[in-house]
Formats: structure tokens, sequence, C-alpha cells
């Protein structure tokens, strides 16, 4: 079997594929300040369900923030990693919309899975799944109910600061003055819709458009991006691990040109 | 007093400014479906040139502010992100190259020629070169030297920018099949003379208090001064708006009734937050003097036109040595009786707000003249904490009071 | 004063310290279109002025360019080593480093007004007669008097230089070998803060040396402006690429064309500082775009880096262009902006790895 796994800046996920290419199991375990660790639990953690030992691996790539810091046979990037997972098991998509905890990234690819184009920001928290962490906060609400609140509302308010920092204020001053919680979350999920979807216009949009990474598996946020770019997007079931599958798509393809 | 809010008042010149600008660009439009040329210019571009080929000339930097000013520059804003241009840039470019990209159908009628002169900033030039590799238009880019001493507007340096006005002549009638004409050259500058006199002398009474116009007037009010000048429509508004003026210093009318405090303002104007120079007024602040309001007043001799109109570009504010600059803010802290500045940090000016922090520094040493600066940007309305700049402003204000107060 | 260079390029200041202790008159210049050879002529030493050593200057707002608020910072430090400064009118912050330096600095300053319409004789006259100007400075307040055979002298010796430089690049254009970036970038900053005799000695001595070596690492172009601190190629390079080729101000546009020599040698400078290759900020788009071009056809590159400090305008405009361009060409090409690429160099990485990737690295 072959593993990859996506050392990110908020959660580590490490996926297990067979011979077949099929996910065999995966674990999601917050990174921390330490990925080694982290690393090591998440692979305890996914071996464990197979019943299986670290002897039955064959070959580990690591990609993401922390991909240097784990044990690992090789290393790709997340733009490549993301882009083979998603070609895999959607191999219409021809654009990806990424957002993850720190950051946001749209790739186009061609008909093989190859990247051709990408942009991405990570080095503003706006647009990325910490601004909904930041606002959820404030809210007084878990993260995971944003996106069940979102489709409550009527009247979004409008959140014109492209900074976190700006839009607490924004938050704090909508609150004060008695709008509906969830009108202001549906705000806060058409200003990071804007926000990725002005990003990733640069490169364009060519259909089919798929989501992924962990701020895909809020509803809301969803329906505010499909929204912008005027279509429905594909959404994997486990929009999270798709990284981490596509490392381990290249562990399997890096251990074979060994042999 | 705080907390009061008296009525400000702007000039009846200034209520006029709106319909003037859409006349302005309904002509161009004009001009454009007789077959005749228009050119998109960086503003101090020689508009009194322009008149004497009979070339109509727009201003995408008037038209980033109007834009902004009317809520509907985010579209071009956008279109011009889409491309790749960077938030970084300045916003009046992304509103033009936005605009110049997604069809030209607006008011500014597309450019049969780009010109212009490098005198405020480099991203005069990259912006034309970026509209040229876009729209393929023919380009003319001048260049007006930085002026180290008063002997450039005089000696070489002038020269130079004489024997590119004259090679731009050259290129207009090659390319439009015109014939330069002398005599509207000098028609139009003894009108871009007179007008520039005209508004000089109202800038003037300022001096009075109280203050007879304010911010929401001055940043309206030059706009014949940056395209229509060499026109009679430009020195007729001026000739109304000085009688104006004095009749409300002859009558002791100011801006706001109960003047407290006299400032100065550096930059460019928040096009689409007028109303922060509204909550100056409403804590009795008004502004006197700033540099971007003379900024395109200039006078010419008409015995000399292609040399006045040479100097006029060299002389524009940002294009003259620091030290002049500064002598020219400390003059007028005296002669308006200033008792603060403000500096607007402008992100899409990097060529005005880069020297600030110095300039600041100085005029508060030398002249004790507390100074506050902020950030944000002049036309993209993204780019402003509204909460955190008012309450820079009320500390300010707190701090004028206690020194009038001691 | 025998130097390594590789020292010289990680410690310019000390090179600058060794310089002051030994009494040799420097003169500190900001960019390439400040003539070296006007400064050698008067029997003085020139010197860039790098970036790196100092953080941004607080003298300037946050969002003007990183980089030259750096080099303000390092003049304001280092102003005791120099006898003068020479800056250029080429970008905005470049322009306003003048502003700020007249009024904090106490040593002769000159600036050098290049315009911005490179192309056409009226520019190269009034260039020439700033060049005249900056000659007279130079004689009035720092050293010795310019005359027509040390001018020709120093432009031998910095033609010569050029040549050289541009020599070790050519070993470069053959698809299969190629010469290091790193190395290649090492001799031009070099060249820049060491005597050329001594730089040309070494170049000429160890010329051997740049044979290239046999690769199938991706070979990219790197599109910029000034890199001082070579920490950024390493960076590039170790993510698994060769830089065959470049247009940075601190690599090829530095020597690729020489000083015609003539008989009017101020005609000569004006016109080869005007006219080669322009900086961003300066002359016609299409002059840049297509140097590019030719660099990555003549060392066939496989994809084109944009390195640009995040507030640097002419990179920022230009950028669109270049994309454009290539994509016509089917260049790949991949823009990565920062302001202070240490603390950035996580984001650096995976964007130049993922680029490498793509262009199946």
């Amino acid at each position: 079997m072959y593993v990859g796994v996506d050392a990110g800046a908020s959660a580590t996920k490490v996926v297990i594929i067979d011979e077949k290419e099929n996910i065999i199991s995966h674990a999601i375990v917050p990174s921390g300040i330490n990925f080694k660790a982290s690393f090591e639990e998440a692979l305890k953690k996914a071996l464990e369900r197979l019943g299986l030992s670290r002897k039955d691996i064959l070959y580990i790539v690591s990609t993401g923030y922390g991909r240097e810091l784990v044990e690992a046979s090789t290393m790709f990037s997340e733009i490549t990693c993301i882009s083979r997972g998603v070609h895999k098991l959607f191999p219409s998509v021809r654009t990806i919309i990424d957002v993850g905890g720190q950051d946001s990234k749209a790739i186009r690819i061609n008909e093989n899975g190859r990247v051709l184009d990408f942009v991405m920001n990570d080095k503003c928290a706006a647009g990325t799944g910490r601004f909904l962490e930041v606002m959820a906060t404030i809210l007084g609400k878990p993260i995971e109910e944003l996106g069940a609140l979102h489709f409550k509302s009527l009247n979004p308010v409008k959140i014109s600061s492209t900074c976190t920092v700006f839009a607490e204020s924004e938050v704090i001053s909508y609150i004060s003055k008695g709008c509906k919680i969830e009108d202001v979350i549906a705000g806060l999920h058409s200003a990071i819709a804007e926000r990725i979807s002005s990003m990733s216009s640069r490169i364009g949009f060519e259909r089919e458009v798929a989501f992924t990474g962990g701020v895909a598996k809020n509803p809301g946020f969803v329906e505010a991006l499909s929204k912008r770019i005027g279509f429905n997007p594909i959404l994997p079931k486990e929009p999270q691990i798709i990284c981490a599958f596509g490392a381990a798509l290249l562990a399997k393809k890096q251990f074979m040109k060994k042999v | 007093m705080s907390g009061e809010k008296g009525r400000s008042r702007i000039l009846q010149a200034t209520k006029k400014i709106g319909e003037l600008i859409l006349e302005y660009y309904a002509k161009a439009s004009d001009f454009k479906a007789q077959g005749k040329p228009i050119a998109w210019i960086t503003v101090f571009t020689p508009v009194e040139l322009l008149r004497a080929l009979d070339i109509y000339p727009v201003a995408p930097e008037h038209f980033g502010a109007m834009c902004s000013a009317r809520n509907f520059i985010m579209d071009y804003l956008e279109e011009a992100e889409r491309k790749g241009y960077s938030q970084n840039l300045c916003s009046y470019s992304r509103c033009g190259l936005g605009y110049a990209l997604s069809g030209m159908s607006g008011l500014m009628p597309p450019p049969d020629i780009l010109i212009t002169f490098r005198n405020s900033c480099d991203v005069y030039v990259k912006w034309w070169q970026s509209l040229q590799a876009h729209l393929g238009t023919p380009l003319f880019v001048g260049e007006a030297p930085y002026v180290l001493t008063p002997e450039d507007l005089d000696n070489y340096v002038l020269d130079y920018v004489v024997k590119q006005l004259m090679d731009l002549i050259k290129l207009a009638e090659d390319k439009f099949k015109l014939k330069f004409d002398e005599e509207k050259l000098v028609e139009a500058v003894k009108l871009s003379d007179k007008a520039s006199e005209l508004w000089l002398e109202a800038l003037k009474l300022r001096s009075n208090k109280p203050c007879p116009l304010g911010g929401r007037d001055s940043a309206s009010d030059i706009f014949p001064l940056v395209v229509m000048q060499g026109t009679k429509e430009a020195v007729h508004f001026y000739e109304e708006l000085l009688e104006e003026v004095k009749g409300k210093v002859g009558r002791g009318e100011g801006v706001i009734e109960k003047e407290q405090y006299r400032l100065l303002f550096d930059g460019i104007w928040l096009w689409y937050a007028f109303d922060l120079i509204k909550y100056f007024e409403d804590k009795g602040a008004v502004f006197v003097y700033e540099p971007y309001s003379e900024a395109w007043a200039y006078r010419l001799d008409p015995s000399k036109p292609l040399e006045s109109i040479a100097k006029k570009v060299l002389a524009m504010g940002l294009n003259i040595d620091i030290d002049l600059r500064i002598e020219r803010f400390l003059e007028s802290i005296k002669e308006f009786y200033i008792d603060g500045a403000v500096l607007f940090s402008n992100r899409s000016c990097k060529s005005w707000s880069a020297p600030q922090l110095v300039t600041a520094e100085i005029i508060g040493s030398k002249y004790d003249v507390p100074y506050l600066i902020f950030e944000a940007d002049m036309a993209d309305p993204r780019q402003y904490a509204e909460a955190q700049i008012k309450n820079r402003i009320d500390a300010f204000i707190e701090v004028l009071r206690e020194r009038k107060c001691t | 004063m025998l130097t390594s260079i590789s020292e010289v390029c990680k410690h310019p200041i000390e090179l600058l310290k060794k310089y002051k202790d030994s009494g040799i008159g420097i003169v500190g210049y900001s960019c390439s279109y400040v003539p070296e050879e006007l400064i050698i002529s008067a029997e003085l030493q020139p010197f860039r002025i790098p970036n790196f050593g100092s953080a941004a200057s607080t003298l300037t707002p946050t969002f003007i360019c990183q980089f030259a608020s750096a080099v303000l910072e390092n003049i304001l430090k280092l102003e005791e080593f120099f006898s003068g400064f020479v800056l250029a009118h080429t970008c905005d912050p470049m322009w306003r480093l003048y502003d700020i330096i007249k009024k904090k600095v106490r040593k002769p300053i000159f600036f050098l007004r290049v315009p911005h319409n490179t192309e056409g004789e009226l520019s190269i006259e009034f260039f020439k007669r700033e060049l005249l100007r900056l000659k007279d400075f130079l004689t009035k307040n720092l050293g010795a008097k310019v005359d027509g055979e040390a001018l020709l002298s120093a432009i031998k010796v910095c033609n010569e230089n050029r040549s050289l430089l541009k020599e070790v690049y050519m070993r470069n254009d053959d698809g299969k070998y190629c010469v290091n970036g790193l190395d290649r970038f090492r001799l031009v900053l070099a060249s820049m803060w060491m005597p050329k005799r001594e730089i040309n000695a070494q170049i000429r001595a160890s010329i051997f040396k740049y044979n290239g070596v046999k690769t199938d690492k991706v070979r990219l172009h790197i599109n910029g402006t000034a890199i001082y601190d070579l920490k950024l190629i390493e960076m590039i390079e170790d993510a698994g690429c060769f830089i065959a080729s470049d247009d940075l101000c601190t690599g090829s546009r530095y020597f690729w064309d020489n000083v015609n020599v003539s008989r009017d040698l101020f005609y000569a400078l004006a016109e080869r500082y005007l006219q080669r290759t322009p900086c961003p900020s300066h002359g016609p788009l299409q002059k840049r775009l297509a140097y590019i071009d030719f660099m990555v056809e003549t060392f066939k590159a496989k994809g084109v880096l944009t390195i640009a400090e995040r507030f640097c305008d002419p990179m920022l405009y230009d950028a669109v262009h270049v994309k454009d361009m290539l994509a016509k060409k089917n260049v790949p090409t991949m823009f990565i902006d920062y302001e202070n690429f240490e603390q950035e160099a996580s984001r650096i990485k995976t964007r130049v790895q993922a680029f490498i990737e793509s262009l199946g690295g």
C-alpha cells in the first residue's frame, strides 16, 4: 500500500491506497506545532483501521506546509497532489478551487490532470478557513454550524472590508445594531466567496469546476461560491483529503518508477 | 463643543460641477462621432496644445475619480484584477485598464491617441504602455525631468520639454492629417492663463476667517483646470465662482458657522468618502489649503506659448525639488493661518506618499504644527477602514482643542 | 587587495569597510543607469548599494517597495563609508529616495535624471547633458579631473568586464549544458563591488571553471529587477531547476551591451546606457518583451519565473504583458511576489516547486 500525507497548517491528513488506487483508510488530526508528531498520530490511526503496520507501506509522499518535516520518501507540492487526486476521481474537471485552513488556491489542469496554471493566496487570512474561524468565535458559534445557519438568512449583510481585522469590526457593529446572526454569516460567506472568486478568475473558470479543501465541507460557503462563479461545482464526498489522496497516487507512481 | 453638528456649506458653483462634467464627456462623444480624434491624457499633459490641434482630451484619472465618487468603480477594478493587475497598483489605473478591457461603452470614448508626460509618477508611463498593449492605439511618452532648481525652468531642461512638444505636434499632424494652428495655441494659452488667474485669486481668499471655500469645493472645482483649460467655459466658470467667493467674504460667510480649526490637507481626496470632509467640518475643522488645489493653476505667457506650457508641465507640484515643496508648505501655513495638517497616505499614489513622513516631520518641527497621517486608497473603497480612521481624526481634533485652550 | 568573489557577495559591506580603511574614495550609486565609467575616470571606486543587511526603513510607508526602502536604510547606516552618492531617477521609490536622503544625509548627493522615453536623439542628447553635469559634480566635489584619456580608459575596462561576463553567460546556450545561475550572478554582483581590473583578472583566470555541467533539470528564465541577496537564487535552484537565463538588472541587463566608443565619449555613454534593454520602469514595453523572448529562445528555457517585489509597480504592470506574450508562444509563466524572501521562504518554495513539477521536472 501507498501513503500520502498532507501536512497542512491547520490539519494533517493521511490517506492510504491499495494497488488498485482505492482509498482503503484515512485519518485527519489537528497539526498543532509538531508536524512530525501529528503525522505519526494520523498514520497510526489510519493503519489501525486496517490492522496493518508500517512494514506494509511501500512508499510515502508528503505535501503541504509541513512537508519537509515529516518522514517521507519524496515531497511534492500541494498543487500537483490536489490535481492528481481530483483528476483520478473526476476526469472531467478542468478547474479546482481549494480552500484550506490558511490558504486558498485555484488550479487549472488539462485532460491528463497536468497542471497548466495556478494562483494562490497564502499571505492573508481573508479568503481562507481562518477568516471563518475568527468570525465564528466572535459570533459564538461552532464552525460546523455556520452552514446550516447560512440557509436561514433572508437579508445577508454586506461586509466591505477585505482585511480580517477590519471585517471583525464590521461584524461587531452589525450585531450590536441588532442584525440577525444568520444574515451576518451569509454576508461573511459572500465576502470570502468574493475574495476567492476574484483570485481564481485570474486563471479563468473552465468547466468542470471542483471545490476541495476543508472549507468545502461548509455548504453555506459552497452555495455562496457557486453563486459567485455562476454554476454548480463538483463536490467530492471528502473534500479535505483529496490532496493527501493525490499524494498517495504519486507515491504509487514514484514507487513504480523505481522497480 | 464636540457633538454639536453645525451646518456646513458648499458653493453654488460647486453644485454646477456635476453637470459640467457630464457635458464635457458628452461633447467628447460627439467629437468622436464626427470622426475627430480623442486623446487619453495623463493630467498635466498640455491641454492647450491639444486645443490648437483640434484633438479632444479626456483624462482617465478623472474618470477613475468620478467612477469612485458615483459608486460604479468596482466592475472596472474587478475586470483589471481578473486580467492579472495587482490590487497593489494605482486604483485609477486599475479602473482605466478595466474600462479599456471591457469595451469602453461608458462615458469616456475610446482613444485615438494616448499621450502622457511623465511628471507625477512612473505609473503614468506604465499605465499608458499597458493601454497601448491592450488597445494598439499609438502612444506618445514625454518626459518632464525632475526640477532640481528654478534654473531648470529656463535651461536645457526646459528646452528638452519644448522640443518634445514639437515632436508631439509633428506626430499628431502626421497621424491625423491635421495642421497645428499657432494662433489657436495663443488663444488657448490666454484663456488658460485667465482661468488660472481667477482660481488662484479665489484660493487666496481662503486666508479669510471664516474660510469661504472648503475641501468639498476645492476637490470638485478644479475640474475645469484639469481638462478644460483653454476653453471659454472654464474661464466663465471661474469668473462666477470668484464673484461668489468674494461675496461670501464680504458677508463674513464661511464654510461652517463656528470655525475652530483651520487645516491643511496633503494628498488626493478620498473620492468615495466626501462625508469624511464633512466629518471634519462637523467638528469645527475646515480645510483652507491643499497643494492639490493649486496644482493645475499656472500663469502662462501668451507671447511664449510653447515655452510657457512646457514650464507648466515641468513645474507640477510633485515634480519640483523637495526643498521647494517644503518651502511652499511653510508659506501656506503662514498665509492661511493653519492650525494643523492632515496627510493622506494614499496607497495608490506612491510617488506622493513615499516622502510624506519626512515632510510631515519637518513641518511639524519647524512650525510646531500638529499633524495626522492616515492610510487608505483614493478610489478603491475596499481599502478604507472607516471606523479606525475616524477614531484617529477624533484624537487629532482633541489635540488641536487642547492647544487652543492652553 | 585580493578578495574571494563568493565572500564579497555574502558580505559586500565588509568590502566597503576595507576600501574605507585603505583610503579609497567610494561613490555609492543606486542603479544600473549610472555610468560607472564616469566614477572610475574620476579615480573613485563605484559601489552599488544593495538592500541586504537592512530591513525596510521606518521613514517610508509600508506599501512602498521594501527593496528601495532597505536601500535607503543602508545609505543612512553606511553614510560614513562613502565620499558621496549618485542616485538615478528610475522608478518612483528610487526617485523619492533622493528627496528623503537629501534631508537626512550630509555627504554630497547627485540626482541623475534618466528620461523614461529612452528612444530617439532628443532623449540621448538630454541624457548626455545630465552626464556632463555628473562629471562636473564628481570633479568639483569628490575626485580628480575627468579627462578624455581617463574616460576612454575607464570605458575600456568596463567594456572588458561586460564582455567577460557575457562570455561566461554564453557558455549556457547549449540545451544540455548549464552554468549554475548562482555562479553567474555572483560574477555580476562582484563586478559592481570590486575594482574592475581585479574582477576582470579573476574571471579571466577562472574562466575554465564555467564550462557548465550536463543536466536534465528544468531550465528556467528569471524575469525581474534587482536581486542582491543570492540566497533567494539558491532557494530557487535548490527546488530543482537551473536558471538558464535572466533579464535582471543585477544579471544580464547589466552587461549585455557595450559602450560603442566614438569621438564623443559622453554621447557614446548616453547612448549605451539609455538604449540598452531598459529597466521595467523605462522605455518601450516592446523592447523588454523582445529581450525576454530572445533570452528564452537562446537559452532554451522551459518556463519563465517572474519575481517581483510586492509593491514594484513596473514589474506588476509588466507581468501581465510578459504572461500574454509567452502564452502566445506556449511558454508557461509563474508569478511570485514577496517583501522579505527569508520570511516568506515557504510560500516561495511551494510555488517554485509546483511550477517545476508542472513543467515535468
